[in-house]
């Protein structure tokens, strides 16, 4: 097998591997529990424009404007029974009580007169656009409004359903999801409002910086600390690093934070009211960069004297100093070659995604906006379209650094050219 | 290949022996811990102290003494202490023994089933998702009679073997190992931390058994892995040659030879998914997320240290009890794997 081949065939299965991941977030924010329509009305301010709550013109242009009135994919496998034009029935708690009738057996003539009832009636919309009840149980519906629209829920109950499958086309709210991203345009935030590839470039920038300087510093430090280690066989060292390790991310953080940082300490509190000057802002990042970078060197100074240790079994530095070849050149001609290039690349390779989700703690704690940040609050705000955003993007980023990791180890490292993919 | 390097250490003795009498002392801390606090007097862990608001410094409680003083709420640190450790170890040791015998049953099923390189039909595999489909089609209906599902399983089930009987040497399919590789590497090219915290928001009530269940989702790809690469060596090996050669079954090779010798060196890894259970579930305390707020948990005590100013025994303890539990973990975890080879 070529490397053209070899990498073709490794791009094919990445986007496998990239359209599962899209899947699965895409079914995991359809099972949150707000309306993200309501959410982004709030965001916009449209809800006040809109008049009474009753009217749901600004709910349904909403809908659309998000793909939350199309049906949820290519295809459909729903009891014979249930509608075709379920995904049109608004708000979403509507839908989801409409739902819940069709999964008991109720004809749909039947719910709709019901619901036209009960809702109209209630002024329901106004209560109901919030509160989405996704555990409305039947004999809930069935106890507390069979007095009132007088509609016998039970007389059309059914056992037994037939599937029927059907085409929904192009026309889907997963395409509309899957098929914007691929146009570089991933939703908007139920936040803000604003576009969500806006929000996560606007993070990015933040992050961006720290995350480098913070490799750059660990790459240096564990190559440092791992050559030392390998040296002089330090055991102290490798303990120190070993304790270092089994800290937890969110105790370094908080010792440093309340220790290290605020009046009369080394380094500023936390905030970022930044003049726009870069040794303000090194003052305020050089916290977290260290935070960051510490742990990760320390991880890469053990890989390092492993794979030192493994090159100092071969004989080729006996061979080299036997030619004649001065230590200096034996460590860095040889020996680094042979154990620097197999645990570093690797190591690097790895600790990009890790910054991702270690600078949620320090970002949090740091008042940082940045990606991590972002993502913890679109989380707690139930902001779905930027989280999944900021998932398959670092996912993207996760799965591409590997093929690239693979190509770069072969490149510089004969014994990785063997073209073994961990996927058949 | 990463975590060569933790495979390699050897501590000494006494180091290890330290790190039993540890765990053991946090194992009986998180199984008979309320019976210790009830009977040395101790505050419950969660009964609020009014006159230690904000705060109180070891030693110097007002009318119940706080050995190890209070957090923000007026908490006794050392009774949360003991009930952190029944969160961390209780709640480390049902996810990590979860995952682990998911992964565990998954791993060496796809790397026996595909000792021969035999391929599953891509037929059989799209039986089986129409199959699953079904199942759980009916399955989402409380009205369904419990008859229809047993029916669709033995109906879909007759279906698949007869096709699997009739495809066996199909080159047109997929090996089991390739299937679960596939299938993990889509867990783990997204950043764990994020999926997890994504799940965790979802959850519609926070608390341990949810996070053990969240913990199991994403993790159970790691020992699956772990266990089919084992399996496969195990399979690979002279000894199971001879074993065959002698005439023993296969059903005695999978479970006199293969799963006795695999389960040694993947339980460790086991004590180690309990340490990572530990550190997600103080991240999301620390965040506040993931844990009601009654629920005692040490990474919840580190994030009230912000909220006490020179509070040095909120983060000086629970540091200390969290390193020490986690390097016990790891050093117990490598006295295990040295015993196996010396």
């Amino acid at each position: 097998m070529s490397w053209g081949r070899y990498i073709v065939r490794r791009l094919v299965s990445a986007l496998g591997v990239l359209l599962a991941v899209v899947l699965l977030t895409f079914w995991l924010s359809r099972y949150a529990s707000d309306d993200p329509v309501y959410a982004y009305l709030a965001s916009t301010d449209e809800l006040e424009q809109a008049g009474s709550a009753e009217d749901l013109t600004a709910y349904r242009s909403a809908a659309h404007r998000l793909g939350q009135d199309l049906p949820s994919f290519f295809f459909s496998l729903q009891p014979s029974h249930y509608p075709d034009t379920l995904h049109l029935v608004m708000p979403l708690s509507r839908k989801l009580q409409a739902q819940m009738l069709l999964k008991n057996g109720v004809e749909w003539s039947a719910i709709e007169r019901f619901q036209s009832a009960l809702w109209l009636k209630n002024n329901r919309y106004s209560k109901s656009l919030r509160n989405v009840t996704r555990f409305e149980t039947f004999g809930k519906v069935q106890a507390s409004y069979d007095q009132d629209p007088r509609i016998d829920l039970s007389a059309t109950r059914s056992d037994f359903f037939w599937p029927s499958l059907r085409w929904n086309g192009f026309q889907n709210s997963f395409w509309h999801f899957a098929g914007g991203m691929l146009d570089g345009n991933f939703g908007y935030s139920l936040q803000t409002g604003e576009a969500v590839s806006t929000r996560i470039a606007r993070a990015f920038k933040t992050t961006f910086p720290i995350a480098l300087l913070a490799l750059i510093l660990s790459v240096i430090l564990g190559t440092w600390l791992g050559t030392i280690m390998a040296k002089h066989k330090s055991a102290w060292l490798k303990q120190g690093c070993y304790v270092l390790l089994s800290l937890p991310g969110f105790w370094i953080v908080s010792f440093a934070m309340t220790q290290l940082s605020g009046r009369n300490k080394p380094f500023p509190g936390p905030g970022w009211i930044l003049d726009g000057s870069l040794s303000d802002w090194l003052a305020h990042t050089s916290l977290p960069i260290l935070i960051l970078a510490i742990p990760a060197a320390a991880y890469l100074a053990l890989v390092m004297d492993e794979s030192l240790q493994q090159a100092d079994r071969i004989p080729i530095r006996d061979f080299a100093r036997l030619r004649g070849q001065s230590e200096r050149k034996v460590w860095f001609g040889d020996m680094y070659r042979l154990g620097l290039v197999p645990s570093v690349v690797t190591v690097v390779g790895l600790l990009v995604p890790a910054f991702i989700g270690g600078s949620v703690v320090v970002e949090y704690v740091f008042n940082i906006p940045g990606l991590g940040r972002m993502v913890f609050e679109s989380i707690l705000a139930r902001d779905w379209p930027v989280v999944l955003g900021v998932v398959v993007l670092s996912s993207f980023a996760t799965i591409f650094g590997y093929i690239l990791l693979d190509v770069v180890n072969a490149a510089l490292d004969p014994r990785f050219r063997k073209l073994t993919s961990h996927v058949a | 290949m990463l975590l060569s390097a933790q495979h390699k250490e050897s501590s000494s003795p006494w180091a290890q022996r330290l790190a039993f009498v540890w765990l053991a002392v946090v194992l009986v801390a998180a199984l008979l811990g309320g019976w210790f606090i009830d009977l040395l007097g101790l505050p419950e862990a969660s009964a609020i102290d009014a006159r230690c608001m904000g705060g109180c410094a070891p030693f110097r409680g007002s009318e119940s003494l706080h050995l190890l003083g209070t957090d923000s709420l007026g908490r006794d640190v050392l009774s949360q202490l003991i009930g952190g450790a029944r969160t961390a170890l209780l709640g480390g040791i049902a996810a990590s023994g979860l995952s682990f015998l998911i992964g565990y049953a998954l791993g060496s099923w796809s790397a026996w089933y595909s000792k021969t390189g035999e391929k599953f039909s891509w037929l059989v595999l799209a039986e089986a998702g129409l199959l699953l489909i079904a199942v759980g089609y009916l399955f989402k209906y409380d009205n369904t009679p419990l008859l229809t599902i047993i029916m669709a399983l033995l109906i879909g089930g007759a279906i698949i073997a007869l096709t699997l009987r009739y495809t066996k040497s199909s080159t047109f399919g997929i090996r089991t190992d390739s299937m679960l590789l596939y299938v993990a590497e889509v867990f783990s090219s997204v950043p764990a931390l994020l999926l997890l915290l994504a799940l965790a928001a979802m959850a519609f009530r926070p608390g341990l058994i949810q996070l053990v269940m969240i913990y199991v989702f994403v993790r159970w790809t790691r020992f699956a892995v772990l266990a089919q690469q084992e399996v496969k060596a195990a399979l690979a090996s002279p000894y199971i040659q001879t074993a065959y050669h002698a005439g023993l079954s296969n059903r005695k090779v999978l479970w006199q030879h293969i799963l006795p010798n695999t389960f040694g060196t993947l339980w460790v890894q086991a004590l180690l998914g309990v340490s990572a259970f530990i550190i997600i579930e103080g991240t999301f305390s620390f965040l506040g997320l993931g844990l009601p707020v009654e629920q005692a948990s040490w990474g919840r005590l580190v994030s009230e240290a912000r909220s006490v100013s020179g509070g040095w025994w909120l983060w000086v303890l629970p540091g200390l009890v969290l390193s020490a539990t986690l390097l016990s973990l790891q050093s117990v975890g490598n006295s295990f794997r040295q015993n196996k080879y010396s």
